[in-house]
C-alpha cells in the first residue's frame, strides 16, 4: 500500500521532530508576552510574531498554584501594570482572541529576594582584610557615634534608593533587550529550511513511489 | 488562523485530529506520481505565505493561499497543508504541535468544498473562470475563518462575535487571496492548463 508508506513516513517524520525539538515545544506561541517586576509592580509587554503591538488584550494573572489573583487589558503599547499582589514564580497569560494565547512566567530569581537590612550593631561577618570593615564610610561614622536608630533609618533609605535605581536601569535593559529579540521575525534560515524538508519530503515520496513500480515491472 | 496551544479542550483537539486523519489519508491515497511534486511545490508555498504578513485591521494577519492549493491538489490538499502546518509550528511557533489536527482541519476543508464546487466553472467563458477562481481564494479564507471561530465555541463562548471578529480580520486577506488565486489560474491556463481540475483539450 504504497499511500500506508507515505503516512508512515510523515508520522516518523513528524515523530522525529518532536523529539529532537520537544524541549522548545514548551514555549511555541505565536503571540509573546514578556513581563518583569520593578519595584513592587509587574509590568507585561504583548507582542505579535513579528514586533506588532496587541492591543486591548486580556491579561490574566496566576499564581504558583494556578489561581487566578488579577486581570487586566494592555493599553495602546500591548503594555500593562499590576501590582504584586504575591510572591515569585507569577504566570501571566495574554489572550489576544482568535484562538491566539502566550505566557510568561516570572522566576523568583527575577523578582529578587526583599533585602535584609543589616544593622550596624549586628554587623556581617568582615573579610579578614585585618579586621578593617568595608561598609560605607558614613555607616561606621555613625555606628562609632553610637546611634544605632539613624543608622538603621539611613541604611534602609539608602538601601531603598539604590534599589530603585537598578530597578529602574533593569527595567529599560529588559524591555530593550526583548524588543530587540522579537522583532526580526523570521530567519532566512528557517525559511529555507522549511522549504528544503518539504521538497525533501517530496523526493522521499516520488523515491518509494519509483520503487513500488519497479517492483511491480520485474 | 493558526489556533496556539493550550486555548482548545481536548474534545476539539481531539474531533479535529481524527477529522485531519481522515482528509489526509483519502488525500495520501488518491497521491498519483504525477501530483507528488505539486503537493511539494504548493505546500511550500503554503509554507511562505503565512510568513507574509497584512497589518490592516486590529489583529496580525497572513496570507493563507488555501483556495489555490485545494483549487489545484483536490483532496490532496489535506497532506500539503498538514506538513506546512508541522513545519510552521517548529520553525516560526505558528499554532502548536498539538493543534494541527484542528489546524489542518480548519484550513483544509474550506479549499476543498471550493474545489467541488468552482472546479467546472473555470473552464467556462474567460470572464466567469477568473470570476470562479477569485471566489475560490476568496470563500476558503472566509469559510477557514467561520471555522475557527467554531473551533474556538466552548472557549470565546459567543460564536457570532468570535466568528464576527476573525471574518472582519480577515477580510483584506480574502480580497487578497483571492486576488493571487484569480491570477494564478489566469497563468497556469495559458501555459500549462492540465495542472488545473476539469481540463479538457
Amino acid at each position: 500500500m504504497n499511500f500506508l508508506r507515505i503516512a508512515v513516513i510523515l508520522l516518523l517524520f513528524t515523530c522525529f521532530n518532536i523529539i529532537v525539538f520537544g524541549a522548545s515545544l514548551a514555549h511555541a506561541h505565536k503571540i509573546s508576552v514578556f513581563a518583569w517586576v520593578e519595584g513592587d509592580t509587574i509590568h507585561t509587554q504583548s507582542k505579535f510574531y513579528g514586533g506588532k503591538k496587541i492591543k486591548n488584550a486580556r491579561i490574566v494573572i496566576y499564581d504558583e498554584t494556578g489561581k487566578q489573583i488579577d486581570e487586566g487589558i494592555t493599553d495602546e503599547n500591548g503594555e500593562s501594570s499590576f501590582p504584586l499582589g504575591v510572591k515569585p514564580p507569577i504566570t501571566i497569560v495574554v489572550d489576544a482572541g482568535m484562538g491566539h494565547q502566550g505566557q510568561w512566567t516570572i522566576e523568583k530569581s527575577d523578582a529578587g529576594e526583599p533585602l535584609v537590612v543589616e544593622t550596624p550593631a549586628n554587623p556581617p561577618p568582615a573579610p579578614s582584610t585585618g579586621g578593617q570593615s568595608v561598609e560605607p564610610s558614613f555607616v561606621s561614622d555613625y555606628a562609632s557615634n553610637g546611634c544605632a536608630d539613624v543608622c538603621e533609618e539611613t541604611l534602609m533609605q539608602f538601601y531603598a534608593v539604590v534599589d530603585e535605581i537598578v530597578d529602574e536601569k533593569l527595567s529599560g535593559m529588559l524591555s530593550r533587550l526583548e524588543s530587540g529579540q522579537d522583532k526580526q521575525g523570521p530567519d532566512m534560515t528557517q525559511i529555507f529550511g522549511g522549504i528544503g524538508y518539504i521538497f525533501g519530503l517530496a523526493g522521499v515520496a516520488a523515491y518509494v513511489h519509483s520503487r513500488r513500480q519497479n517492483r511491480n515491472n520485474h | 488562523m493558526h489556533i496556539s496551544e493550550g486555548v482548545l479542550s481536548a474534545p476539539v483537539l481531539i474531533s479535529g485530529a481524527i477529522l485531519a486523519a481522515g482528509g489526509t489519508a483519502i488525500g495520501l491515497k488518491q497521491l498519483d506520481y504525477e501530483k507528488i511534486a505539486r503537493v511539494g511545490i504548493l505546500s511550500s508555498a503554503f509554507f511562505i505565505a503565512a510568513l507574509i504578513h497584512v497589518n490592516i485591521g486590529p489583529s496580525s494577519v497572513h496570507l493563507v493561499l488555501n483556495g489555490l492549493i485545494g483549487l489545484m491538489l483536490g483532496w490532496s490538499v489535506f497532506p500539503a497543508i498538514l506538513t506546512a502546518l508541522v513545519l510552521q509550528a517548529l520553525f516560526f511557533q505558528f499554532g502548536g504541535i498539538t493543534t494541527l489536527g484542528i489546524n489542518t482541519f480548519n484550513l483544509a476543508l474550506p479549499p476543498l468544498l471550493c474545489y467541488f464546487m468552482f472546479r467546472k466553472l473555470l473552464w467556462r467563458r474567460k470572464h466567469v473562470g477568473l470570476a470562479a477562481a477569485f471566489l475560490c481564494g476568496f470563500l476558503s479564507v472566509f469559510l477557514s475563518a467561520i471555522l475557527v471561530g467554531a473551533s474556538l465555541i466552548f472557549t470565546e463562548k459567543n460564536f457570532w462575535e468570535t466568528a464576527s471578529i476573525l471574518v472582519a480580520a480577515n477580510f483584506p486577506v480574502m480580497v487578497i487571496d483571492g486576488i493571487i488565486t484569480g491570477f494564478c489560474v489566469g497563468f497556469i491556463q495559458k501555459v500549462h492548463p492540465s495542472l488545473l481540475p476539469g481540463y479538457n483539450p
